[in-house]
């Protein structure tokens, strides 16, 4: 996007972005190089050696994967309804959805476990899969829709004149002209869903069930934590996501490339 | 069926001319759009709306929890808010959170999004750390905030290293400074979030709109705020009504670095409702009354913002000597 | 038209809504009787913020020796959201079987009402005077304002001393201090070797401040603290004012360390402590289990202390710092007990597992060789034999003498003092620490008497 003609503005740009990088790397190298301290290696090991712990990433995978699945479709779906298709009062209801998005969550854990119980949820993962799902979609809604009002109305037009009805419109034109901001959707509701903390924690109460946040949890005594050992359980779960962030970056902007070659 | 050649051509078309549905206002479509938004709006509402249901009813009580008995108090929970201080200080860090915080990391954002569609070395590399803070969970960069903001830590040895003893203070241990750690860790951390939105956007503008600014003559960051900003619109606007939500509801980062202190000065409303539910001596009735002031000011604030930028794209920008033309 | 559309939603929005409210009328069914003898099988769910994972599963090891077929499973959460989750739980019925249940807060009135009458249970095991067999006041601390005793007590705190270095000292030819003036010289001799004096995290929301406010309030006027706790005297009353003064000349004359502020008691003073970074911290009961060898190296290790070499940690009396000849008396009272849900299927089994935690030689043993509480069951002392120290010789006797000393005391820590006035209390010493806040002593006292609420509770 910037222009960079001469070999001089090249390396400036270089430069600067560099710099600019630099203040993002003081916290991030503070928390590794606490994590090496104390035993150092053997914090690692320490958090390898939680028992369980290859269950709990599965666990986080199957929160997570549940979670994106259904926000993705739902959005979607929502996101193209607000945006592109006629609905009386449709403004009211997508404040409505807004609303959900102003409550803190330690609000909700009162309503949400008497819900759960009557629902026979507990110790399900569909307890944890529909809040998560619940608080991301008006959030994801309103991103999406705003990127889908881009989109000019003239093609939905062409395509409806052709005599596809809107499944058609939706499956064939939306979905592909979508994908940057659905690849923007996956990947922040996979971080939230891999992050979650207190809805596991209250929901997942079974031993197997156990998410990737509560490997800290091991190492939090009742006044003092071992932090290094929280810190290095920290990078561990955190690589998964960025591992993740930056694969679809490539996948989509391959997918990109391929289709701009007509 | 498949989609006729007359379609094609029309996505193609569009796709190399310009973005910008919204100045094409033409009738939508299709009716029956409620079965599109029902997925959706069923899980979301479904499940928050008896949370928020529960939480107004909650509002008109004073309650302990658990067993202990909920005595009706009618308005006195948000008689109690309105009168209390600690509530205006929070507002009013929430609106100077809010300023500070959604215009760096629009600035900043879009700066970045822009350097990574460049020409550059290592993108993969930048691109990860700008992202780093939204993937790792606050509660666990929190510890390396405090140890570079604290008074022997990082940010004051930079300081004293570069002879500036004199400004070497104790940030998060003085009410003067607190909100200000605050506003700054947050800033960090909402660029990567920004880039995200940003650099999908990007992603979509054609390069021959970019080339035709050029040849006119604008330089780089001429054609960064001129052209780019304006496409990208929708995902500003969502972005301000995010971080106007989240400055309401922010809790982690303040409650991890200076659980609202000292003295309330860097206290928010998420952090006084977590308070007013985590202590033991607590009144879950006005931390419900809390939470319906918050979402009566979230939405209220995201509607006013949504509404002026809709106001803003209806009246067309027509030049001045159009103006003078359609005069005479 | 839209009319149906709408009717669509609401009803689809209603029944959910329906569905939600019906299910959350009604509530669940009853459990295993209260009367019901203890058991030697069954399943126990055991829920607290206390003890850390790994002590608890060292008790129910222990308890599994005499009891092999009852199985305990223990579940720690943080403070905050073990009060967050265990409201809701027990409303569901599907709460745990034991819970913690501790004196502070009004907690037993709170969480009394799901709890079974434990006073049948403990006149079964100790008899008619089964009261007396407890630690003091204990009994009373977990009983709520209906006289129903609904805990029975694992252990106590004391606090009110000082632990120090006592290498650091030595090093810097500095004197264990007893008073204001030798303590500004012990501070004097240790800054000079580069090092903190007294380490104290007091920017936090936590309520360890309280600790020393309360110890120098023991030494302007020993009963002071209580009567202004329970709206007897007044924060700003001359006493009061005085304690301020104090804690701002400490930070002055270089007792308090400049970073006080930075962050609250965990992780600031203890890890400043555990990295020989300071020579002094206030610290309850608790700390002392930091003098056995093992738990030293780890909780080193905890602050980032790479093949830690540990230190003799030793506990002072709080110098008289007013000057007054008032021996800064220590205070106290029972840390957590045991609660039994009225509403679990296991109540039997759960009255073994918390009869031998609380009311057993072998349970009690347990928790005394911790070193980490103070037995609730009088005549259990720690098993020298069995515990490791850094250095058996100094600190054994110390540690012997400060139990001696915490079980006569009687007066409590936070069982008679409300939530509203611990918290005023810890806003008054930021205020008085932050050197950007230019409020005079006497406004700071009055700003704390306004936001304070006197305790009903143990009074009259």
């Amino acid at each position: 996007m910037f222009e960079t003609r001469s070999r001089k503005s090249q390396v400036i740009l270089q430069i600067m972005v560099t710099i600019a990088v630099i203040p993002f790397l003081i916290p991030i190298y503070t928390m590794v190089v606490r994590s090496l301290q104390g035993r150092g290696w053997g914090n690692y090991v320490a958090v390898l050696q939680v028992p369980g712990f290859a269950r709990f990433f599965l666990n986080s995978a199957i929160v997570a994967g549940g979670s994106i699945a259904i926000i993705y479709l739902a959005t979607m779906m929502a996101s193209f309804g607000f945006s592109k298709l006629r609905l009386k009062r449709k403004e009211v209801f997508f404040w409505m959805m807004m609303a959900a998005l102003t409550l803190p969550e330690v609000v909700l854990i009162a309503p949400l476990y008497a819900t759960a119980v009557k629902l026979h949820m507990m110790g399900t993962f569909w307890s944890v899969i529909l809040p998560i799902a619940a608080l991301q979609i008006p959030f994801t809604v309103l991103i999406t829709r705003g990127y889908i009002d881009g989109i000019p109305d003239a093609l939905f037009e062409a395509a409806r004149l052709d005599g596809a009805n809107s499944w058609r419109i939706f499956w064939s034109i939306l979905m592909p002209l979508a994908r940057p901001m659905a690849v923007a959707i996956i990947v922040l509701v996979l971080i939230n869903a891999w992050n979650a903390y207190l809805l596991p924690k209250v929901f997942l109460i079974n031993d197997n069930m156990g998410v990737v946040t509560l490997l800290p949890e091991y190492f939090r005594r009742q006044y003092n934590d071992d932090t290094p050992k929280i810190l290095a359980a920290a990078v561990i779960t955190a690589i998964p996501t960025i591992v993740a962030y930056v694969t679809l970056q490539k996948q989509f902007e391959r997918g990109m490339a391929a289709g701009a070659i007509k | 069926m498949a989609i006729s050649d007359k379609t094609i051509d029309a996505v193609g078309l569009s796709l190399a001319g310009r973005r910008g549905g919204r100045f094409a206002m033409t009738a939508r479509t299709v009716p029956g759009g409620l079965k599109w938004i029902l997925p959706g709006f069923i899980v979301s509402v479904g499940l928050i709306y008896y949370s928020i249901i529960y939480s107004g009813y909650l509002s008109f009580f004073d309650w302990g929890g658990g067993r202990s008995q909920m005595v009706p108090v009618g308005f006195d929970n948000y008689v109690q808010a309105f009168h209390d201080p600690v509530l205006w200080m929070a507002l009013r860090n929430t609106i100077a959170y809010f300023v500070v915080v959604f215009v760096v990391q629009v600035v900043g954002a879009i700066l970045f999004a822009a350097a990574m569609h460049s020409k550059i070395y290592l993108s993969n590399v930048y691109k990860v750390i700008i992202v780093i803070p939204v993937v790792v969970a606050p509660a666990i960069m929190a510890p390396a905030h405090i140890q570079v903001w604290q008074t022997n830590g990082t940010v004051n040895a930079i300081l004293n290293g570069l002879g500036l003893h004199s400004l070497s203070q104790g940030w998060l241990g003085q009410s003067t400074t607190s909100l200000m750690v605050i506003i700054l860790v947050s800033s960090w951390g909402s660029i990567g979030f920004g880039f995200i939105l940003y650099y999908a956007a990007m992603g979509q503008i054609v390069p021959e709109v970019l080339e035709a600014a050029r040849i006119d003559g604008a330089g780089n960051l001429r054609i960064l705020f001129s052209v780019v900003l304006p496409m990208v619109r929708p995902v500003t606007i969502s972005l301000a009504i995010l971080n106007f939500i989240s400055a309401l509801k922010l809790f982690d980062n303040v409650w991890l670095i200076t659980q609202g202190g000292p003295a309330h000065s860097s206290e928010f409303l998420g952090t006084m409702i977590y308070a007013e539910t985590a202590g033991t001596q607590r009144n879950l009735g006005y931390a419900a009354a809390l939470s319906m002031i918050l979402l009566v000011v979230a939405v209220a604030t995201a509607v006013t913002i949504q509404s002026r930028s809709k106001e803003k794209t209806r009246k067309p920008k027509l030049s001045k000597s159009t103006r003078e033309l359609s005069n005479v | 038209m839209w009319y149906s559309r709408l009717r669509v939603l609401g009803a689809a929005a209603g029944c959910v809504a329906l569905v939600l409210t019906a299910s959350a009328c009604s509530s669940s069914g009853s459990g295993g009787a209260a009367t019901a003898a203890a058991a030697d099988s069954g399943s126990v769910t055991w829920w607290g913020w206390t003890p850390d994972t790994p002590v608890a599963e060292r008790y129910i090891a222990e308890f599994n020796k005499e009891y092999p077929k009852i199985k305990v499973t223990y579940k720690n959460f943080e403070n905050v959201d073990f009060r967050n989750t265990l409201a809701p739980a027990l409303d569901s019925g599907k709460g745990p079987d034991v819970f913690d249940l501790a004196p502070g807060g009004g907690s037993p009135d709170l969480w009394g009402p799901y709890a079974i009458d434990l006073a049948p249970l403990a006149k079964s095991v100790l008899g008619a005077d089964w009261e007396s067999k407890f630690a003091g006041g204990y009994v009373k601390q977990l009983t709520t304002s209906k006289g129903t005793f609904v805990s029975l007590p694992i252990g106590g705190i004391s606090a009110g001393f000082i632990w120090y270095d006592s290498e650091m000292l030595a090093q810097a030819g500095a004197d264990v201090p007893t008073d204001y003036a030798s303590w500004v010289a012990t501070c004097a001799k240790i800054a000079s070797t580069g090092k903190t004096c007294f380490t104290m995290g007091a920017g936090g929301a936590d309520t360890f401040p309280t600790e020393m406010f309360h110890s120098i309030a023991n030494s302007v006027d020993p009963a002071f603290f209580l009567a202004a706790a329970t709206g007897k005297a007044k924060w700003d009353d001359p006493a009061g004012v005085e304690i301020l003064q104090i804690i701002k000349k400490m930070k002055d004359d270089g007792i308090i360390a400049p970073d006080a502020l930075d962050a609250g008691q965990y992780p600031l003073a203890n890890e400043a402590f555990m990295k020989q970074k300071a020579a002094m911290v206030q610290m309850g009961f608790w700390y002392t289990q930091y003098a056995g060898a093992e738990s030293c190296k780890v909780s080193m290790e905890s602050a980032g202390v790479s093949n830690p070499t540990c230190f003799t940690q030793l506990p002072m009396a709080f110098p008289d710092v007013a000057g007054k000849g008032n021996h800064s008396l220590y205070f106290g009272e029972a840390d957590y007990g045991l609660a039994i849900n009225s509403q679990s299927p296991n109540i039997a089994a759960s009255k073994t597992f918390v009869t031998w935690m609380t009311m057993s030689k072998t349970g009690q043993q347990n928790v005394a060789n911790a070193i980490d509480v103070l037995p609730a069951l009088k005549g259990v002392t720690p098993d020298w034999n069995a515990i490791k120290l850094v250095n058996n010789s100094v600190q054994q006797p110390a540690i012997e003498k400060l139990i001696a000393d915490s079980t006569s005391i009687t007066e409590s820590r936070q069982w008679q003092t409300t939530e509203a006035t611990l918290d005023a209390i810890v806003l008054a010493i930021q205020n008085v620490l932050d050197p950007t806040v230019s409020t005079s002593i006497k406004d700071i006292a009055a700003q704390l008497q306004a936001s304070s609420k006197p305790s009903t509770v143990g009074v009259g």
